[in-house]
């Protein structure tokens, strides 16, 4: 079983793009799930929303697995909890 | 007309309105002058002077649309494609590949993507992120243009014009010449407008021209305008072709004329109104005593009705009081970008079934406002012409004319 984050971008991955959940693991690329570089900036940026923090730009362009999405958005909500919640008090959501 | 131009036919229609999700519903409301103008639900109005509006209830986006594709679109962009399959699947179109090719479609929009935008701005000033990276593409006025292009496959000339209320008869004049002259074998036009959203109706509160109740239009005691959304899309086809594949016509769409007040920024002006309707008549080439029924702009406000009265005097003389005047935005609300597409929708309705549909709401007659405004109840008319005007701020006029289909 997948840790929660990535659990969470393929349940999105999969309620968007209408993609089976089981058909996702951690290694299958956006190009291979047919979700495109727009396509996959929306994805990061949704979850960024729901989880009220943001990964840095220069990192959102490497993005090209669900691993990585989900290795990126654990990274910035570690760095969210050491750095006072700075994010998460400025999105009243997450 | 041009000499050696086209004749061209109206031969579906799609309607997403406060009166329903579809163009029959659309028509049964109109019909029965029922209001569709209630309780703003969609947007707290707390601190606004007005809280109803004419807004699309029940709308699902997933009853239309896969999520990947809704995501990428703003309310009003999914109007406009749910009005254009609405009125390519009625119509009846028999695709084929240069058929797509040279297919226009011209869409009006006036806002564009509010909701997408304001939340951009709530993302950026207030909670101090990024904005989401579809804000741009679902902002952007033509999105609706593009969707329907590519939700249905269309390739020939494709744009969107945005001249505030006037947008959609703008943009249906643009395709209709299109058609008429060649320029495109096809045409999917219209508007479509999504305005609530908060900081949006907040500016229309500061110009105060919104009514704190409902729409009225030519009453005495009108108050103002109510603001609707939805959209509506007509497809326009050379009468030739459309009688060549047994297509139903609708109707005919035989003038458009434009001007501009260039006068004041909202205040209309009734010489540019009349200069408008005597345009699409000239283009039309019909005498004004041809026509029988005007889709008025009929806005409610305290400045449009008399100024549209006396447009309309100006230009029909002493048949002015032989004309049914009707201002249907009583019912469907004032959809901005969207409203000229909506009343043309209700013009060719009207022509089609002989009905010619009320201003509701209507209550008691403005010496100002001396027309046959067909209040509350729809009236049975054969009517041979029919016009439909839409005057925007800025001074921006556009008429569009129609001729029945019926034998």
């Amino acid at each position: 079983m997948y840790d929660e984050l990535t659990q969470r971008v393929i349940a999105h991955i999969a309620q968007v793009h209408a993609v089976p959940a089981d058909d996702i693991t951690p290694e299958s690329t956006f190009e291979e799930l047919d979700i495109d570089s727009l396509g996959a900036m929306s994805l990061v940026a949704d979850l960024e929303i729901e989880m009220g923090v943001e990964v840095p730009n220069e990192e959102l362009l490497k993005i090209k697995t669900v691993g990585q999405a989900a290795d990126s958005l654990a990274r910035v909500l570690a760095g969210a909890g050491a750095a006072g919640q700075v994010e998460a008090a400025a999105a009243p959501q997450a | 007309m041009t000499v050696g131009a086209r004749r061209v036919a109206v031969t579906g229609v799609g309607a997403i309105s406060a009166l329903g999700a579809d163009a029959d519903a659309f028509w049964d409301a109109l019909a029965a002058g029922r209001s569709g103008i209630g309780p703003i639900q969609g947007v707290d109005c707390t601190g606004l002077r007005f809280a109803n509006g004419a807004e699309v209830r029940g709308y699902d986006p997933a009853g239309h649309f896969e999520r990947r594709q809704s995501d990428l679109m703003d309310r009003f962009a999914q109007f406009g494609v749910v009005a254009a399959r609405e009125a390519v699947a009625a119509a009846g179109v028999e695709w084929t590949p240069e058929l797509r090719e040279a297919a226009a479609v011209v869409t009006g929009a006036c806002v564009g993507g509010q909701g997408a935008e304001e939340q951009g701005f709530v993302d950026v000033y207030q909670n101090g992120r990024r904005a989401h990276p579809l804000t741009v593409p679902r902002v952007m006025m033509n999105a609706a243009a593009s969707q329907i292009t590519m939700d249905l496959g269309l390739r020939g000339p494709a744009f969107t014009v945005s001249t505030a209320c006037s947008s959609a008869n703008h943009a249906i004049g643009q395709a209709f010449w299109m058609v008429r002259s060649g320029a495109a074998e096809l045409a999917v036009a219209g508007g479509s407008e999504a305005p609530f959203a908060f900081g949006h109706l907040r500016s229309w509160d500061a110009i105060r021209a919104v009514s704190p109740d409902t729409c009225r239009p030519f009453s005495r005691d009108r108050k103002g305008m109510v603001i609707g959304e939805g959209a509506a899309m007509l497809v326009l086809e050379p009468l030739e072709a459309a009688r060549a594949r047994g297509a139903a016509v609708l109707a005919e769409l035989v003038g458009f004329g434009m001007s501009a007040d260039a006068h004041h920024l909202t205040a209309p002006s009734a010489d540019g109104a009349a200069r408008a309707v005597r345009a699409a008549l000239r283009d039309a080439g019909v005498a004004p005593e041809r026509v029988g029924y005007v889709n008025a702009h009929g806005t409610g406000t305290a400045a449009n009705d008399p100024m549209e009265t006396s447009a309309l005097r100006a230009v029909f003389g002493p048949h002015a009081d032989r004309l049914a005047v009707s201002a249907t935005k009583s019912m469907h609300g004032h959809a901005l970008g969207a409203a000229g597409a909506l009343e043309a929708v209700a013009t060719v309705l009207a022509l089609r079934h002989g009905l010619l549909p009320p201003t509701a709401n209507f209550t008691e007659a403005d010496p100002e406002c001396d027309l046959d405004v067909v209040p509350n109840q729809a009236r049975r008319a054969e009517v041979e012409h029919a016009i439909s005007n839409s005057f925007a701020f800025g001074g921006l006029n556009a008429v569009l004319a129609f001729r029945t289909a019926r034998e």
